[in-house]
């Protein structure tokens, strides 16, 4: 639904993109992670067919960013990084001013847009002036204006920025909602633990290039590093840190409890039995999951490779 | 293709928005009403004390000009409206949203177009109407049909040239703030246009108002077609991107300078040495690439040459050569003019064509440039018309230094013409700073043809020209 092919994009003195390719299916999320100005917002102003590639190639629904601007855009719906809202325009009027522009028929986009404002709870609020709304309810409001026309591709660059927790909830789960109505949808976001839980796919993007692609679980098992493990115990911890020196490499250690990385996890119960008879008293051993979080910092700190 | 109807709905909402603020309804409504009532008013009075004093001639001139200025007012609230329309539009955030929708280039260019001159417009045709109505109703007077409809018309012509330039002004400034800076390249010849037509009418030449709103319509179009042809989200939105580097600046014109034309060179170009290279390769390459606007210039320049003569045969006052026979003999006169002088006199002609064909879309190049070939067409005819041959003294006084000053001039005002085209018809590929950036180094290439041209024109008009004249008309004494 969703294809580039080594996109590259110069604006004059630098180089916002450097050869990304990704391709995104009906019904599938993926999530662009990225530093600031890693070309996040450039590879979705293109996809949107806003921007131009300097050269490279991307379709929408098999139309041509370039060459058919336009029914691209009529296609896509696009979350922008700021709400951007007229201020004195009421959110109904607003939406229904974007709903025009898309040529919705009036009837279908007065319902739409009803059902919509409703839906994310702003129904008591549909009628007043968009500057008096807070940050949270701006953002819903131009979330909206991003589905009014019902699109098939969906672009949101933050889309629960400057929410409070329920509402940032309730979009997660409107998102999900339309994953399953066969869209395809590309989020921008800085929330690790938000692309966790949405996408089916995340790429991370690093000053224009793209350096990591695959499933959280991909990604954790490719740039996470040998299986963490925490070892609580009783007893003395510099016997237990003599017991594994040198066969494991020890991240942490403190009162009851040492963590560790072992290249093979099948030499856990030789370092236990190492542990018991340096009189070491094992309370638990349990495998620790690496953080998004950890693996992203570990990517970014220049030790991905696409 | 454009469709009317994304506009339509962008211009809409567009005048809403402003008649829904009242910080910009209220002055632009007050103004539009009381101004014309305060100028009928005056008028009014002022017309039968004018009548007394036997100024009745200047009477009837203060009636279009007071409908003139009640008819501007409105109009100058579309620069600021147009300004606002893509620069307010990004320092607010709210442009990326509108760039994301269907709408094509060209149709958000012109909803932006028709949503910043509908109120302007609306309100100078009613500050007419309340004008017009005032003095009926105030001081008994009616205002001929054909004087609202010149106004109303130029009223319209101004709005629509003001709003276009700063549509485009707008949308190629990256804040509101050097959108209003820019703001001054409009409202200087704007305000220079007003009283040049506040003369008009006060000295009775009201009817040349026509040809300045047929000016004005012109201008009007080619600056739509420009705002058309260089509007584009692409640049809009690339410009948070980009940021005003002098250095880069100057690197983009050194390699346009070093390029060469027409996109790269067979290899055997690369290994000439510069001097060759460019006589050998990068011009004749120029002239090939810049032959349409050469053969405009040329085709031009010989219009001009026989509309000359046409309007110099018909002179009631034919040249008598043999008062130019008596200058010869008397060794003075303009002949003696060196060649220093010559030189300097053509580059300067040259340097001040090139500034203003920048501000005038290139038209500076064919009028500054095709006026001498006029007076010479009409001298030559004048020669006809008392008898002489005309080729004779064309061969005698032009032909000499004219081998090398008429090739010098056409490449001049074709290079100078496509300088002034750059900026509404940028190639494709080039924001319209690169293709100025581009045109000039094309200008400052050719000017190493150009100058040995002029020398030798200069050299022949001052040492050879008056020896042939002398030659032809006097037998060589």
């Amino acid at each position: 639904m969703v294809e580039a092919v080594a996109l590259t994009k110069c604006f004059i003195n630098f180089w916002a993109l450097q050869g990304i390719s990704l391709k995104v299916c009906p019904g599938e999320v993926l999530a662009l992670l990225g530093p600031n100005g890693a070309g996040k917002t450039t590879t979705i102003r293109i996809l949107s067919a806003v921007l131009k590639p300097t050269s490279g190639r991307a379709t929408v629904c098999g139309h041509d960013v370039v060459a058919d601007g336009p029914r691209v855009r009529a296609l896509v719906g696009v979350l922008t990084e700021l709400p951007g809202l007229y201020d004195r325009m009421s959110a109904r009027s607003y939406l229904e001013f974007f709903g025009e522009v898309h040529r919705v028929p009036r009837n279908l986009l007065r319902r739409r847009v009803s059902d919509l404002l409703d839906h994310f709870g702003l129904g008591p609020v549909a009628d007043r002036r968009l500057g008096t709304l807070s940050k949270g309810l701006r953002q819903k409001v131009a979330l909206i204006r991003a589905l009014v026309h019902d699109p098939k591709v969906l672009f949101l660059d933050e889309p629960t920025a400057a929410m409070d927790p329920a509402s940032a909830w309730q979009v997660r789960e409107f998102i999900v909602g339309l994953r399953r109505s066969d869209r395809a949808i590309i989020i921008s976001t800085h929330n690790l633990a938000e692309a966790e839980l949405l996408a089916d796919r995340i790429a991370v993007i690093v000053q224009g290039r793209l350096v990591a692609e695959g499933t959280a679980s991909e990604l954790k098992g490719r740039f996470a590093g040998p299986p963490t493990f925490e070892l609580k115990f009783t007893g003395p911890g510099e016997a237990a840190q003599r017991a594994l020196n040198g066969d494991v490499r020890i991240l942490d250690f403190g009162l009851g409890y040492i963590r560790y990385q072992v290249a093979d996890p099948a030499r856990n119960p030789e370092l236990v039995k190492r542990l018991v008879g340096a009189g070491v008293g094992i309370l638990s051993l349990t495998e620790v999951s690496p953080s998004l979080e950890e693996v992203y910092l570990r990517i970014v700190g220049g030790e991905g490779t696409h | 293709m454009t469709h009317l109807h994304g506009p339509l709905v962008l211009a809409r909402r567009e005048v809403r928005d402003v008649l829904s603020d009242w910080r910009i309804s209220l002055p632009m409504g007050t103004l539009t009403a009381v101004f014309p009532l305060l100028l009928a008013f005056a008028v009014g009075w002022g017309l039968p004390l004018l009548e007394r004093l036997g100024g009745g001639g200047v009477a009837s001139r203060v009636v279009p000009f007071g409908l003139m200025l009640a008819a501007f007012i409105p109009i100058s609230f579309s620069l600021v409206l147009a300004l606002e329309s893509f620069a307010g539009e990004k320092d607010r955030n709210t442009l990326e949203a509108l760039l994301t929708t269907p709408l094509t280039d060209a149709e958000l260019f012109l909803g932006k177009m028709l949503a910043v001159l509908t109120p302007p417009v609306g309100l100078s045709l009613a500050a007419m109407g309340i004008f017009a109505a005032a003095l009926k109703l105030g001081a008994s007077r009616n205002i001929p049909p054909d004087t609202l409809l010149l106004i109303g018309l130029l009223s319209v012509a101004e709005a629509v040239v003001m709003v276009a330039a700063a549509v485009v002004v707008s949308s190629q400034a990256a804040s509101l703030r050097g959108a209003n800076i820019l703001a001054s390249f409009i409202i200087l010849p704007m305000a220079g246009l007003l009283q040049l037509e506040a003369l008009l009418l006060l000295v009775g030449q009201g009817r040349v108002l026509w040809l300045v709103l047929a000016g004005l319509g012109v201008l009007a179009a080619i600056l739509v077609r420009t705002g058309i042809r260089v509007f584009n989200r692409e640049e809009l939105v690339a410009r948070d991107y980009r940021n005003l580097s002098l250095r880069q600046l100057a690197r983009n014109f050194w390699s346009y300078l070093q390029a060469p034309p027409g996109g790269p060179a067979p290899t055997w170009v690369g290994r000439l040495p510069w001097p060759l290279r460019f006589y050998f390769y990068d011009l004749p390459q120029l002239l090939r690439l810049h032959r349409v606007p050469i053969l405009v210039v040329a085709g031009l320049f010989a219009g001009g040459l026989v509309l000359g003569y046409l309007l110099g045969v018909q002179s009631p006052n034919p040249v008598n050569l043999a008062k130019v026979r008596t200058v010869l003999e008397v060794g003075s006169g303009p002949l003696e003019i060196g060649f220093g002088w010559i030189l300097v006199h053509n580059l300067r002609a040259i340097a001040i064509t090139v500034v203003l064909s920048v501000f005038s879309f290139g038209a500076a190049a064919l009028l500054l440039l095709t006026a001498p070939f006029v007076i010479v067409g009409f001298v030559t005819g004048q020669v006809a018309a008392g008898g002489e041959d005309p080729l004779r003294f064309l061969a005698a006084f032009i032909l000499p230094h004219g081998l090398f000053e008429i090739p010098a001039a056409v490449l001049a005002g074709a290079f100078c013409l496509r300088l002034g085209l750059a900026v509404m018809a940028p190639p494709a590929g080039y924001t319209v700073g690169q293709s100025l950036l581009l045109s000039l180094a094309d200008l400052i290439k050719v000017a190493l043809l150009l100058v040995p041209l002029f020398m030798a024109a200069a050299y022949m008009e001052a040492n050879v020209t008056p020896m042939v004249i002398r030659w032809v008309y006097l037998g060589g004494r």
